[in-house]
């Protein structure tokens, strides 16, 4: 198993490579050069030399990749320059992710609660009633946009009903879990349930797909039970193209976040690439862009690691054999 | 050991209702099985034996359904029991083998695991107690280090392995008949030499009836006393296989038999040696269902529906002009 981890990590470092690359070159895309953008109209020459030289920019490109990217193994992504002038981005970024991470688990749990049940039920009623609500609110969900869902749930629960608490705004996890969680919720039900449309429909179809494999047929020639049958013949091996769906997707739901946070106005890390943007501040620009790059490997990696835990035939050619 | 009457299928008729009509997978078949027997069932592909073996072991799902008829084991109704009834028959009393010993098992689950698993729902066994019994089952039915290989996944078996395998799921509660579904179709032929010794030594040793479906005679003739030809979902011929072997009756049985060149020969046959197809079971020719592909059809077989006849003793056959063909 180790072995197979370390491969995998060897095997993610070229598109590390790459995207690092495009994500240095972003701030050179900017006319007339970063530092003029992030200074915008007042440009006094000697400033714009300084925090040229401040930022290394006078360097060669090949330099100036190769020290951005030291320092970046090394955890140091540079230090803001507009959003909270002086500060390293990478404390930044751990401030911001916090509620981030928050946002997308508390919605992800939120979005397998409903959807293995509701995927598992559908697929068993076929074509039945609670195959047809389900698959109809399903299909609602995939296609309201979650800012829009974030929306009405701002006005329908936090302002009319939840009024004293106030929707939006954010309080720390450190101000007790509970008021947290409070404000969490409602961002986590917007994101997660639109997210659960996409699991559950997919639950569902491999379900389906299942009930007719051969072995679920030997399993019922052999007399077992209906309940060991749906669990270890069915669900078991339904499960396994869903958990891959379920990783690719967490890009969804990382996307997702950023814009949810932004209806809720929760300082999370989609609010700071956001604020970043409208305040040229590149190098939390490219540390945001990197850490997604970073997360979104590790995702897939956990999400290989996991599906191998599932199936068995991975797992023999992954380790031993 | 006596014989005694396991199987007694009488007039079973199974269809299923698709959107493109009504397939008549099983047509008003009749056949039985006594104890340390082997009946053999061949036809070629799409003939219905599958079903007609589902049928027996009560797996008919929807669309599917069984008209009527009766299936008789050990003298009582198999048609009248419940779900829950024929649930506790399955596997304990009836066990079968499916065709695709790969897609017939569970890849997800250990070999042994699967086998312990049918223990557990037939029999008072501690897991351990049944832990020890599935070694004991897998290296019954020939698999080498039977210890270390119940704990391997299905892939980790070759075909042949994954044959035993299943069998000793089958037969892991001692039931009364198995039922191999083209249990070598897809092995060499040394290894399926090897699987019909296996079965012939549960059948000395525990009195088992075995039914065994084919797409080859020369299977059959190697293992079966008696045999039921099957066509478009009927029982075209049923005889004792040296009879049938000596002098077939129906036309479709000869081209059967013609399609093997030496009984004895090494080599493996495939029917479709008949010039034609199987008919489209939801559209059945008028008359017989062989008529469009046999040599010996005249006017009276477009028209009139041949029935299964008895002919002397044993030997039955479905073919309107039987007596005047030579
Ligand atoms: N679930 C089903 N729904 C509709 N038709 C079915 C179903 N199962 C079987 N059939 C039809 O019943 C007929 C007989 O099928 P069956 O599987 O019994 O053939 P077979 O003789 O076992 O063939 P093979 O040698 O290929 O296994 C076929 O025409 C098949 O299409
Ligand atoms: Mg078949």
């Amino acid at each position: 198993m180790g072995v197979y981890v370390l491969k995998r990590l060897i095997l993610a470092l070229p598109t590390l490579f790459i995207a690092s690359i495009i994500i240095f070159l972003l701030i050179h895309l900017a006319p007339g050069g970063p530092v003029r953008v992030m200074l915008g109209p007042m440009q006094d020459p000697s400033l714009v030399a300084k925090l040229r030289s401040q930022l290394g920019l006078d360097l060669p490109l090949h330099q100036q990749y190769i020290r951005w990217i030291t320092k970046a193994v090394h955890g140091n992504l540079g230090i803001s320059v507009t959003i909270q002038r002086g500060s390293p981005v990478t404390q930044l970024l751990i401030q911001r992710y916090a509620t981030t991470l928050e946002l997308a688990f508390l919605s992800m749990i939120i979005a397998l609660i409903i959807a293995i049940p509701t995927g598992i039920i559908s697929a068993l009623q076929q074509n039945k009633l609670a195959d047809h609500i389900s698959r109809v609110v399903a299909l609602i969900g995939v296609s309201i946009p979650n800012f829009f869902l974030g929306i009405i749930l701002i006005l329908l629960i936090g302002v009319i009903w939840l009024k004293p608490w106030g929707a939006g705004g954010f309080v720390p996890l450190t101000e007790g879990i509970g008021k947290n969680l409070l404000r969490m919720l409602l961002p986590a039900i917007a994101l997660g349930t639109a997210y659960s449309a996409i699991v559950m429909r997919m639950m569902r179809s491999a379900m389906l797909n299942t009930i007719n494999q051969d072995y679920v047929r030997t399993a019922r020639a052999m007399g077992i039970g209906w309940w060991s049958i749906l669990r270890k013949d069915i669900i078991k091996n339904a499960l396994i193209p869903v958990v891959t769906v379920i990783g690719n997707s967490a890009g969804y739901l990382l996307g997702g976040s950023i814009v949810t946070e932004t209806v809720f106005r929760l300082p999370g890390i989609g609010a700071l690439v956001i604020t970043g943007v409208f305040r040229r501040d590149f190098p939390v620009i490219q540390g945001v862009v990197l850490s997604i790059v970073v997360i979104r490997i590790l995702i897939n990696l956990s999400v290989d690691l996991f599906y191998s835990f599932l199936d068995p035939r991975i797992r023999a050619g992954g380790s031993n054999e | 050991m006596n014989k005694e009457l396991l199987l007694d299928v009488d007039n079973l008729v199974t269809r299923f209702y698709t959107e493109e009509g009504v397939v008549r997978a099983v047509d008003g078949n009749s056949f039985d099985l006594y104890t340390a027997e082997t009946v053999g069932i061949v036809g070629e592909s799409g003939s219905g034996k599958t079903v007609t073996m589902l049928s027996v072991m009560g797996l008919i799902e929807n669309p599917g359904r069984i008209e009527s008829g009766t299936i008789l084991y050990k003298n009582e109704d198999l048609l009248k029991k419940s779900d829950k009834e024929m649930r506790k028959l399955r596997g304990d009393e009836i066990g079968m083998v499916f065709q695709d010993s790969l897609s017939s098992l569970n890849p997800t689950y250990t070999i042994g695991g699967q086998i312990s698993r049918v223990m557990k729902f037939h029999t008072n066994l501690s897991q351990k107690e049944r832990r020890k019994r599935t070694v004991e089952i897998l290296d019954s039915v020939g698999i080498p280090e039977p210890e270390k290989r119940a704990k391997n996944y299905p892939h980790e078996f070759s075909g042949g392995m994954r044959q035993r395998a299943l069998i000793a799921m089958a037969i892991s509660c001692n039931p009364s008949i198995l039922i191999l579904d083209e249990p070598t179709t897809a092995l060499d032929v040394t290894i399926e030499a090897q699987i019909f010794e296996l079965v012939e030594d549960l059948k000395a040793d525990f009195g088992m009836g075995t039914i065994l479906i084919t797409h080859d005679l020369a299977v059959v003739a190697n293992s079966c006393k008696r045999v039921a030809i099957m066509y478009a979902g009927r029982i075209v011929e049923k005889s004792d296989i040296y009879d049938l072997y000596d002098n077939p009756l129906h036309p479709y049985t000869r081209g059967l038999l013609n399609s093997i060149p030496d009984l004895n020969s090494e080599g493996k046959t495939k029917l479709p040696s008949i010039p034609g197809e199987v008919p489209d079971l939801i559209k059945l020719p008028d008359g017989c269902n062989f008529n469009p592909r046999c040599k010996y059809a005249e006017d009276k077989c477009f028209i009139d529906d041949p029935e299964l006849e008895e002919k002397n003793q044993g030997r039955s056959v479905a073919c309107l002009r039987v007596d005047e063909i030579e």
